[in-house]
């Protein structure tokens, strides 16, 4: 039976290391898509990724139960992309989007489409991008991205509203051009 | 339904992640191009966002991540975990306690009683130098004696030459009693000089003898 999140904190504030790997098992994925979105490098979010699980793990005691996990965990990776984007304006930016081999799961029927939103997620200024992505790819409501990113939900609706705009100017810059599916008489 | 109505319900059909009521919209949307715009961008966006996959992480980032954490316990003190709160505490203390072991040896240093700047008490200005008195009458004898001793060295040079002038003008030596035409031409002679001494000594003109024919 697969433990709620309260009882494997439990056990990890123990020191049950099995409890800390079925944990970071659990969430690893999580944590490392949003650093890999926001940073457009594997190596980068995968130290992203590291730091924020360890992070994560050492604050267990401060996580409150009566709250879901998730917006906690994404709020600690967000932080550390922040960081870690702050320290990159120090040093040229790494390429767009390399290849490495299983980045991105292998679909070959899939389109390009959603490499071309990952580009085009990458022209966005981080909070907007941070924005789009917790709502879009990791299923927060406003209120929920709004705790993460400390900001009201109104002002998070005006963000995603406008993102979603700017995001779909790009894509039609890039030549992607949209169909329309509805019927139309 | 107009365009603004239809831009506020797409967008509460994203926020509560709904499908938009398109046939709803079907007679606005024949009719406004900028309306079926914002349709199409929407169904792309959407179409996009459903094509994400998800991204696989590296296979060894939890025995990395395990690795860390045993690692940071291993340097912990009995292997004990620290909280970060605490261990902000820990750096709160241990700032004022090396704020107060400066501020103690600073004060047990061997600090002069006084500081030492040098004081010169001993600036010796010298008074102001005395000017004698002039003694006026005492000027006017000198220069006056002066002026006469001149006068007198100038009547000695001048006077062989006189003698001399006359010598030659009569072709016959001078006769002994010169002294008459003598005494008139010396004085012409002397006029050159006394102007001289009138222009350099303007002051002591009225000690100058009368120039006489």
């Amino acid at each position: 039976m697969t433990p709620t999140d309260a009882e494997l904190v439990n056990r990890c504030l123990r020191g049950d290391r099995d409890a800390q790997r079925q944990f970071v098992q659990r969430y690893q994925q999580m944590m490392f898509a949003l650093s890999y979105r926001m940073l457009g490098n594997y190596e980068d979010a995968e130290d992203v990724a590291q730091e924020s699980l360890v992070r994560a793990i050492r604050a267990l005691d401060r996580w409150d139960p009566t709250r879901p996990m998730k917006p906690w965990l994404l709020t600690i990776t967000a932080n550390r992309c922040r960081t870690a984007l702050m320290k990159r304006t120090k040093k040229p930016p790494p390429s767009h989007y390399p290849r490495e081999p299983g980045a991105i799961d292998q679909n070959p029927g899939r389109l390009d489409l959603a490499e071309e939103l990952d580009r085009a997620l990458q022209e966005l200024q981080p909070d907007h991008r941070e924005c789009f992505l917790l709502f879009h790819e990791h299923d927060l409501n406003c209120a929920e991205v709004g705790e993460v990113l400390g900001h009201p939900e109104g002002t998070i609706k005006t963000w995603l509203h406008r993102t979603r705009k700017k995001l779909a100017e790009i894509l039609r810059q890039r030549g992607v051009v949209p169909e329309i599916s509805y019927e139309l008489p | 339904m107009n365009c603004r109505e239809l831009q506020q319900q797409l967008e509460r059909a994203v926020e509560r992640r709904l499908s938009p009521p398109f046939d709803d919209w079907r007679d606005h949307l024949n009719r406004c191009e900028s309306c079926r715009k914002l349709c199409a961008d929407h169904q792309l966006l959407e179409r996009a966002v459903g094509e994400w996959s998800g991204i696989e992480t590296a296979p060894d980032l939890s025995d990395r991540v395990l690795a860390s954490l045993e690692n940071h316990d291993n340097v912990s003190p009995a292997g004990a975990h620290h909280p970060p709160e605490r261990a902000g505490l820990f750096f709160l203390f241990a700032t004022i306690a090396a704020v107060i072991l400066v501020v103690i040896v600073m004060q047990n240093r061997d600090v002069p009683d006084e500081p030492n700047v040098m004081v010169k008490t001993d600036i010796h200005t010298p008074p102001p130098e005395e000017v004698p008195e002039v003694d006026m009458q005492r000027v006017l004898d000198e220069t006056r004696s002066a002026y006469e001793s001149l006068l007198g060295q100038a009547q000695s040079t001048i006077t062989p030459l006189k003698k001399a002038v006359v010598t030659d003008n009569n072709l016959s030596p001078a006769p002994e009693n010169i002294e008459k035409p003598e005494r008139r031409l010396i004085p012409r002679e002397l006029e050159p000089l006394r102007t001289e001494m009138t222009q350099s000594f303007g002051f002591l003109t009225a000690l100058l003898p009368e120039t006489g024919t």
